[in-house]
């Protein structure tokens, strides 16, 4: 297969949301010696950014844009050695660590952040639903996320918010992470009040606010107060 | 018959299905195929809120009826699928009750299964669970009790039990439970209504509130609240509460949403989801009457145009081919203080009326999203609305909501969040401030004007 073939083949994988033809056509890309930027910009980045067009026109929905962002993922998995061998600067946005807090068991506000978080090129740990906040803490210090994202559903789950940043601060731990948070109940006062970095009212917003937070981490800064998304 | 012995041997030992895929693969693609199937794809007409061609509202029936017996639901613990077989379904479907009388005494009212058009008033449960502070709780409950538009008595969340915050899984919603229900039946004898039935547990949505405090004790509770997430799943938490409300002799409310633009996709499939899940309620959660909302995920609640058309499409399609009780919510965004948010009642309540609810709970004051941003005006409202568009005719409702929606459709993503309890009522005499209660009367005038005479 000629090169513009295998990239095209990538293409239509992260588009159609095929993430095993995703990995093999990523894996054939690098096998012909392709250049891997070439493949991420002209192959899944194009793709993905379509997918997040049709997303915003409510042309496509959230299971096609959930397995769009995993067929993503598949490609970055073969591409990121590659890079990293090459010393090529990776071109991943910040690697996000997302779940649900404990008690709670809601997911599709979570998976649509998560896949919209990726979709746009961060790299995203999702931990789930009804995450323990040590577990939480646990993952962060694990995949050495640059912001965690913590989801609520209920009143009496996002005090689980409160209890993860209070747990950082107590432990010294607090200038490790950004931590933003989102949900039902969740609202920019709310996020004020226990000290978050960042409140995204829907999935664009979040992506808005982890973009902002990051380019503060590359120059070497933090919000002055709560960045609030809305 | 199938007993919840049954639900919960498949529950522990049903086919397995990652959560995942069940979201992104399963249920999507089994939506998209019963659309097809049955040629509902694109049917959603936006410009006619209330369908009105009973041929396409008995295909939505057939398709949602399909999907619910050929996919099933999945326990998110397990990762199992509780698969229910067509005759245990049509079993369930047929023992289900067509009426449902709740309450005691001068107090008791009777739920009946309605259909489109029908001229039986529905009744109206309320609050939502809005979070109030521990020092208003009852207050604010009073002035919704005190008023006999409410049928049912629901309460608002409890953000604090005696002071302390409650956290989720943690013994605290146990003691929220008995709290809430403590309180609750305080203010029932305080308004004179101590045999109204009532639905619990509010203040936390996990079972341990309902295990500590559901029918335990001298206290009485007519109904227990069993929720699932998003789309055809259940839990071992909904499963609890249904046991529980089981052994302690309550009758089951339970519901599972659909929402417009998730894992169910157009507003089509969402209307064909949350038929299935309506309809599952029966079988898997020993339902005696269902519940299920339709929220649309560009603005978390179901009052823009394909929000209505789908909640109505289900419950129509439901009201049609079935003898069941069905309970449906408006998933308002708009606060108590707004115009937006009154326009938004009446849009969905005249919605639910003509489409065959026999019941909702509400309202659902500034989505939800704020500390005591309810109050008992916009509770007694709703109720006044919903049943005053009892007989009404689709085409009639349509009529109004064209003049209703663009009201307010505009305001949907970014939506006026209103005031809070203390904000627009005197709390020490339980009314209204001046400026809410004239905003609700030049509603209800305009109301009028359209043809909905509303009596408060």
């Amino acid at each position: 297969m000629a090169g513009e073939d295998i990239i095209g083949a990538v293409y239509q994988a992260v588009l159609d949301g095929e993430e095993d033809a995703a990995g093999k056509a990523t894996t054939a890309a690098m096998e012909a010696g392709l250049d891997p930027m070439r493949v991420l910009n002209e192959g899944g980045a194009k793709a993905i950014r379509l997918v997040g067009e049709r997303f915003a026109n409510f042309e496509i929905y959230l299971p096609e844009l959930m397995l769009s962002a995993d067929a993503m993922k598949a490609m970055m998995n073969v591409l990121l050695p590659v890079l990293k061998r090459q010393g090529t600067p990776q071109s991943r946005k910040g690697r996000i660590l997302i779940g649900t807090v404990a008690g709670d068991v809601h997911d599709i506000g979570k998976n649509l952040v998560s896949a919209l978080l990726a979709a746009n090129g961060f790299e995203v740990v999702d931990v789930g639903v009804n995450v323990p906040s040590n577990r939480f803490l646990d993952e962060a210090d694990k995949v050495q996320a640059d912001i965690l994202a913590l989801s609520a559903l209920m009143s009496t789950s996002a005090y689980y918010q409160e209890e993860i940043i209070k747990y950082l601060v107590d432990s010294r731990q607090r200038e490790k992470y950004f931590v933003v948070v989102g949900g039902g109940p969740v609202t920019p006062e709310w996020a004020r009040q226990i000290g978050a970095d960042g409140y995204g009212r829907t999935a664009q917003d979040a992506v808005k606010l982890c973009e902002e937070l990051m380019r503060l981490k590359r120059s070497q800064s933090k919000p002055e107060q709560t960045l609030v998304f809305a | 018959m199938i007993s919840i012995l049954d639900i919960l041997e498949r529950a522990h030992n049903g086919p397995v299905c990652k959560v995942k895929d069940w979201d992104s693969k399963v249920v999507p693609k089994a939506i998209a195929e019963k659309l097809k199937k049955y040629g509902l794809t694109r049917t959603c007409d936006p410009a006619q809120p209330i369908a009105t061609d009973d041929d396409l509202l008995d295909r939505y029936f057939q398709a949602g009826y399909e999907l619910a017996h050929e996919v099933g639901m999945l326990c998110q613990d397990t990762e199992r699928i509780v698969q229910v077989s067509e005759k245990e379904l049509q079993q369930s479907l047929m023992n289900a009750r067509s009426q449902i009388t709740l309450g005691r005494g001068l107090d008791q009212v009777t739920m009946y299964s309605r259909r489109p058009e029908d001229s039986i008033k529905p009744l109206y449960q309320s609050p939502l669970a809005i979070a109030a502070d521990e020092d208003i709780w009852s207050r604010l409950l009073e002035g919704i009790a005190s008023n006999r538009l409410i049928d049912v008595l629901e309460t608002p969340s409890l953000i604090t039990a005696y002071g302390q915050k409650v956290l989720a899984n943690t013994p605290l919603e146990t003691l929220v439970g008995s709290l809430e229900v403590a309180k609750r039946d305080e203010v029932l004898r305080k308004v004179s209504r101590p045999g109204m039935p009532t639905v619990g547990i509010q203040s936390s949505t996990t079972y341990h509130a309902q295990l500590g405090a559901f029918n335990v004790g001298n206290t009485f509770t007519d109904v227990a609240l069993v929720l699932s997430p998003f789309e055809l799943k259940t839990s071992y938490s909904a499963l609890h509460k249904a046991v529980q409300a089981l052994n302690a002799g309550g009758l089951i409310r339970s519901g599972t949403p659909s929402m417009i633009g998730g894992y169910a996709g157009p507003p089509e499939g969402a209307a064909v989801a949350n038929i299935a899940s309506t309809l599952l309620q029966f079988p898997v959660h020993s339902a005696a009457f269902a519940a299920g909302s339709m929220m649309d995920l560009r603005y978390n609640g179901n009052c823009g145009r394909e929000g209505l058309w789908a909640l109505g499409t289900s419950t129509q399609a439901l009201a049609r081919n079935t003898n069941v009780v069905i309970s449906k919510i408006v998933e308002s965004v708009c606060g108590p203080g707004t115009e937006a948010f009154l326009y938004e009642l009446a849009a969905g309540h005249i919605v639910l009326t003509v489409s065959g609810a026999s019941a909702s709970t509400g309202p659902r004051s500034a989505g939800g999203k704020v500390i005591n941003h309810l109050t008992p005006l916009e509770c007694w409202y709703s109720a006044a609305v919903f049943k005053a568009a009892a007989g009404m005719t689709r085409e009639q409702g349509n009529e109004i909501l064209e003049q209703l929606i663009p009201k307010y459709e505009k305001l949907l993503p970014h939506p006026p969040l209103g005031g809070s309890f203390q904000e627009l009522f005197d709390v020490e005499k339980l009314q209204p401030k001046p400026e809410w209660e004239a905003m609700v009367g030049n509603v209800t005038r305009e109301l009028a004007q359209m043809g909905l005479k509303v009596e408060m």
